[in-house]
């Protein structure tokens, strides 16, 4: 069997072996809590919640940034899980299986990711939903300002980067145990962990001569953490870094069971 | 005939005290049926895993059709199925998208399904594995017998929790995959009787260690014999 064919069967495997209604909610629940949480949250000091109608739209596109930072670490595991659902059990195929392990493990992540996407579109359809409605029917202007532009392109660049070693941290630990509070523990852990160590950072290099120098791309003004053109670097750096180490790792785990 | 299966001196244990096969020396040839005999806890589950290549041996070599699966892993695997234990799949998916999936793994066309599915009386399409009976459980794997090709057939109780119907209908299929398939069967059983009517050799186990390869002649009191006379 040609390896195209393989990641092209397994891929259908993994549609055919999802339980369509537990995705479908996870797909739905987590970004109307993520928006509604969102508006109601004070993200700084000029945004009160949605329903006061003093809710600006940047806030509301800004929304998408909490999903994405906070929602998504806890939206991912669920989706995996829900995807490695029997996988242990199903003994009888696994022994007559054609396919290479590690074959099976990506198409795992590929399939959740393009749900993770499909996701993320639903928020971005949401989020468009709820500006539109409060531009027609609440009478609030449509003043997309260029630094909220801004943001929703960066989150849109800076989402593969975060996700795609989250997705594969997650299938390594689930490659080891389907326990889902580990693979939610864990790779939430060390998100939080990450963003609190770049927090660190940020206050450090912030008022740091290091920073002062590559102000010559406009920074990018955000509610979350994301300051400068070196702190994306920065993420960047550890992203790709994590997805080479990651990557090789299922490697060979896959290698070493076959 | 050629020896398609070929155990050379081969030694297993999940521990270092107690050790499950010792010794064990067989040459399986084409084309037959062979039945594993044994009490439970001999070491018959365990030699098929071994065969299958989801145990490797800690001593000895195993080749099928001359090829190791250190080597030649997927080259033994496309021609070889293999059910040891009770049927397992997915408990949330039906019978058809079990199969599907196995389809899919070994790169086989779908569209036998419901053939298949059919031929082992599994017309109930929407049930899902978790909900079946046991003998619903083991009409799967004739199921897939019929559907995928293969040249060597490893089965553990095949026959148990089957109605009588079904059973005979198992028992001439493996025959009839023998003689026009030219497939080699090896399966492991309790029951005599049954056996006798498709095997061309039984294999005594005991402890872990071959006793003897007998030639079925029909005669089942003489195997009966034999039988009672490993165990004292």
């Amino acid at each position: 069997m040609r390896i195209e064919e393989s990641y092209r069967n397994a891929i259908d495997a993994e549609f055919v072996k999802v339980e369509k209604y537990k995705i479908y909610l996870i797909l739905l629940f987590f970004p109307i809590v993520s928006l509604i949480i969102s508006n109601y949250t004070q993200m700084d000091n000029n945004s009160v919640d949605f329903f006061s109608q003093k809710t600006t739209i940047k806030q509301i596109i800004a929304s998408c940034g909490m999903f994405i930072f906070l929602f998504l670490p806890l939206m991912i595991p669920s989706i995996m899980h829900t995807i490695n659902t029997g996988n242990n059990e199903a003994n009888s195929i696994n022994t007559n299986s054609l396919t290479l392990d590690y074959v099976i493990v990506f198409s795992k992540i590929l399939v959740s990711l393009f749900y993770t996407l499909i996701g993320t579109f639903i928020i971005l359809l949401m989020t468009a939903l709820l500006v539109l409605y409060l531009h027609l029917f609440a009478g609030l202007a449509l003043n997309l300002e260029v630094s909220v532009l801004d943001n929703l392109i960066f989150y849109m660049l800076l989402f593969p980067l975060l996700v795609l070693p989250y997705l594969q941290l997650i299938a390594l630990i689930q490659s080891f145990t389907n326990n889902i509070f580990l693979s939610l523990i864990i790779p939430f852990t060390a998100c939080l962990t990450g963003n609190f160590l770049y927090m660190s950072s940020y206050d450090i290099l912030k008022y740091s001569p290091i920073n002062l120098p590559v102000t010559f791309i406009k920074p990018i003004i955000s509610p979350f953490f994301i300051f400068s053109i070196l702190d994306f670097v920065i993420i960047l750096g550890v992203c790709i870094t994590s997805i080479l180490v990651l990557s090789y790792l299922i490697f060979l785990r896959g290698m070493n069971r076959n | 005939m050629s020896i398609i299966v070929n155990l050379d001196n081969i030694s297993f244990s999940y521990s270092k005290k107690n050790s499950l096969i010792e010794d064990f020396s067989l040459k399986i040839e084409s084309e037959k049926i062979y039945c594993l005999l044994g009490e439970n806890g001999v070491g018959k589950s365990t030699l098929l895993k071994l065969i299958s290549g989801v145990e490797s041996p800690i001593k000895g070599s195993v080749l099928i059709e001359g090829m190791d699966y250190e080597n030649d892993y997927f080259a033994i695997k496309e021609n070889l199925l293999a059910f040891i234990n009770e049927p397992s799949f997915y408990s949330h998916l039906s019978a058809s998208d079990n199969l599907r999936i196995l389809c899919k793994y070994r790169n086989l066309p779908e569209h036998g399904i419901e053939e298949a599915l059919d031929f082992a009386e599994l017309r109930d399409h929407k049930t899902k594995f978790g909900k079946f009976s046991s003998g619903m459980k083991q009409r799967i794997l004739l199921a897939i017998i019929y559907l995928v090709d293969s040249k060597l057939l490893l089965l553990d109780e095949p026959f148990s929790n089957l109605d009588p119907k079904i059973a005979i209908k198992f028992r001439e299929f493996l025959i009839r995959l023998k003689n026009e398939n030219k497939s080699t069967i090896i399966l492991s059983s309790h029951n005599i009787r049954e056996m006798s009517t498709i095997s061309d050799y039984f294999v005594f186990i005991n402890n872990g260690k071959l006793i003897e390869v007998v030639e079925n002649t029909g005669d089942i009191d003489d195997i009966e014999k034999r039988i009672l006379a490993m165990y004292l």
